[in-house]
């Protein structure tokens, strides 16, 4: 009996040392392209395709209030209520000191500059296909942007889900680089990547994980009543719309029978309306190149 | 010629019209009793008003400061008719996109109808008799539409 609990004591330990092996924030290996000075013009761009002042902006920030990056939206999840950080330029309480490495582990990895694991309601398994150069743009736009001194709310989660190492093993499962679906191309590379659509368009597992076999078929809003659309081209989603139909509503938010873009979607096209059309041309194009899924 | 003119206006916006009704809108049956139906075809008048008006701004309807006048006229007539239709209690209806902010929020709900009514209400006194005037006035008005679903409209 004494030799059995050693046992199972000696393997609850390698199990628990190999889970905390396994978890261990993953960081970006310096690169020459950090030492780059990024182009603020293209970094805009960067930004607006990003959709960065959707979720950063002050909850009900207009104009051009929604370039200061206070922070404090609120994400009510089946997890708990996420609060949005200060990303603006202040030094102190936004991420004014951050190098362009910093914002790519954030980014690319979900690590911040001090080691930890940010929670996924930062679109991570998104940004994870963006280019290294569209980082380094980026931060040198984000450097322009105003500074507040608004301090970050404290996300409020259950017990379980406040051990942020556990999120390590959540990666494993759901963060990579690959492409998921369609044509290759500069609509892929936006959706999948900065535009970071799925998050709210595709259904999500238990573990709150992105359903690749329901890519963009439409989800429940994890808040209250109502669905996000389905956008791929199935009869339920865009089947009826030309590319030029959602060019135009990623432009002005009216659908082709000039209905209008409601919930959070009307801050999308404020940050869709900002790109050059050739990106919304190509968006509307990657869109149509979906496999059509019904909605779930 | 003006007069042809006019007459190809009317008839393209009906077109336009009659196709935005045949897209993904189903048509439903007006129903005095049941303002969810009302509600469904006063957005559906206002939405092919709206895309009358931004067809003679993109040029692909010939503008006409009659028409033009009228698609304001229409938007303000669903204005001041939708903010009447949303008693307590229609919240449930599965058909309805109206948000359950328009319940726990009502005095935000009620400002920004006010505005539109007032909006709409100017846009259609402003009388626009040529298309810079008419696009000055639009724009403005047009903004209410996102304003108001962002906060007070679902998707189903």
């Amino acid at each position: 009996m004494h030799k059995l609990l050693k046992l199972t004591l000696a393997f609850a330990a390698l199990v628990a040392g190999a889970l905390w092996i396994f978890s261990a924030p993953a960081t970006l290996p310096d690169n020459a392209v950090f030492t780059q000075t990024g182009d603020v013009q293209k970094g805009r761009d960067v930004f607006y395709a990003g959709g960065c002042a959707s979720c950063h902006a002050a909850p009900k920030a207009q104009g051009t209030d929604k370039l200061v990056l206070t922070g404090g939206r609120k994400f009510p999840s089946g997890f708990g209520t996420f609060y949005a950080p200060n990303i603006s330029s202040d030094v102190d309480f936004g991420i004014g000191d951050w190098s362009a490495r910093d914002l790519a582990n954030a980014m690319l990895n979900g690590v911040s500059p001090d080691g930890q694991h940010y929670y996924p309601a930062f679109p991570y398994t998104s940004y994870s296909r963006v280019k290294l150069e569209d980082i380094v743009d980026l931060r040198a736009f984000l450097a322009t942007l105003p500074a507040s001194s608004q301090a970050n709310q404290a996300h409020d989660l259950p017990l379980p889900f406040r051990f942020r190492r556990a999120l390590g093993l959540w990666k494993l499962l759901y963060l990579n680089d690959d492409p998921i679906s369609g044509e290759p191309s500069r609509g892929q590379y936006l959706v999948e990547g900065l535009a970071h659509c799925a998050q709210c368009h595709t259904s999500r597992t238990v573990l709150g994980g992105l359903k690749p076999t329901q890519w963009m078929s439409g989800a429940p809003l994890p808040e209250g009543k109502g669905r996000v659309p389905n956008i791929t081209p199935h009869a339920d989603g865009l089947a009826q719309w030309s590319i030029g139909d959602i060019t135009e509503y990623l432009e002005s938010g009216f659908t082709p029978d000039y209905d209008s873009a409601s919930g959070v979607m009307v801050d999308v096209v404020e940050s869709t309306a900002q790109l050059s059309d050739e990106d919304r041309i190509a968006i509307a194009t990657y869109l149509k190149s979906l496999a059509p899924l019904p909605k779930p | 010629m003006k007069y042809s003119m006019r007459i190809l206006a009317v008839a393209t916006a009906a077109t336009l019209a009659v196709s935005a009704n045949a897209g993904s809108h189903n048509l439903v049956t007006a129903d005095v009793n049941d303002p969810v139906t009302l509600r469904i075809n006063i957005m559906q008048n206002i939405g092919a008003a709206t895309g009358l008006s931004a067809g003679m701004l993109k040029w692909e309807v010939p503008f006409d400061p009659i028409t033009a006048q009228a698609a304001l006229a229409t938007i303000n007539t669903g204005a001041l008719a939708l903010a009447g239709l949303f008693p307590a209690g229609a919240a449930e209806n599965m058909r309805s996109t109206a948000g359950p902010a328009i319940w726990s929020d009502t005095a935000g709900f009620n400002t920004a109808m006010a505005k539109f009514i007032a909006d709409s209400s100017a846009a259609k006194a402003a009388a626009p008799g040529t298309i810079d005037e008419f696009e000055a006035v639009f724009t403005e008005l047009a903004g209410n539409c996102k304003a108001c679903h962002k906060s007070y409209r679902i998707k189903r």
